[in-house]
């Protein structure tokens, strides 16, 4: 078998991975491959040499398991993604936190500045009614007095 | 053998083949063969987890009219031969008690 169909059927068993994947792996033994030639072997020895299609393409395969699982889900995480994720943990949990901190804070200034302001409202407007009551009474103790006095002079 | 022990050291193994100078695939595979039988495959990976961790770098020359990849030990690569090298005198003392058959 010649490098270059040695190569393309190793290609076309691992399709399934992300294709820079692919490259990566089919220039890696292209390159071994030129090297055993360089040493001395013929071109088809040095393919002979590396190994069957097939068993190299499944163990590629079962090498790089993290690459299939890529391929399959319909919206790709990589691996790197994840990572970051795991590894920012303690950044993003604790900037979210903070976050909540401060929405939240910020409606409880909201509510204390209000309820007062509710409370005071409320107070206001009873007072009103109270001082009203106080001056009702007051004139009524006042015409009452002034009978009393009256009736306690005009005797 | 235990499969993380046999990824750490085939990691310590590589790293050594390119210790003293930057190598490449083939030769690596060629330097460790009195030590370590690797298929291409299973280098490719351990090349691939070293990159990533930063043990190691790679390099594109051009060699007789084709790139060849050249691989260079970090700083850190250098650390994890050397860590190894501490971790082990451990793992031998834990050998000989183990072969000694107790106390």
């Amino acid at each position: 078998m010649t490098k270059k169909v040695f190569l393309s059927k190793l290609r076309r068993q691992i399709c399934k991975l992300p294709s820079k994947e692919i490259n990566e792996r089919i220039s890696f033994y292209s390159e071994i491959i030129d090297d055993k030639i360089e040493e001395g072997l013929t071109e088809e020895e040095a393919v002979a040499d590396v190994g069957d299609v097939m068993q190299i393409a499944d163990q590629i395969l079962s090498d790089s398991n993290i690459g299939l699982k890529k391929k399959r889900t319909k919206k790709p995480v990589s691996a790197w993604q994840i990572a970051l994720l795991v590894i920012g943990s303690p950044v993003w949990f604790s900037i979210l936190l903070t976050v909540f901190a401060v929405m939240w804070s910020l409606l409880i200034t909201v509510f204390a500045v209000a309820i007062p302001f509710v409370i005071m409202g409320f107070i206001g407007k009873y007072m009103w009614i109270v001082c009203i009551e106080f001056a009702k009474l007051s004139i009524i103790l006042t015409r009452k007095c002034a009978t009393a006095i009256g009736e306690l002079f005009g005797r | 053998m235990d499969i993380q022990l046999k990824r750490g050291l085939l990691d310590v193994c590589v790293l050594t083949a390119i210790k003293n100078e930057p190598s490449y695939g083939y030769k690596i595979i060629k330097d460790l063969q009195p030590y370590v039988v690797l298929t291409e495959s299973t280098l490719y990976t351990i090349l691939k987890r070293l990159e990533l961790g930063k043990m190691l770098t790679v390099r594109s020359i051009e060699h007789d009219g084709r790139l060849r990849k050249y691989y260079h030990i970090t700083k850190a690569g250098l650390g994890r031969i050397e860590d190894f090298k501490s971790e082990w005198k451990e793992v031998m003392s834990i050998y000989r008690f183990v072969e000694k058959g107790g106390l």
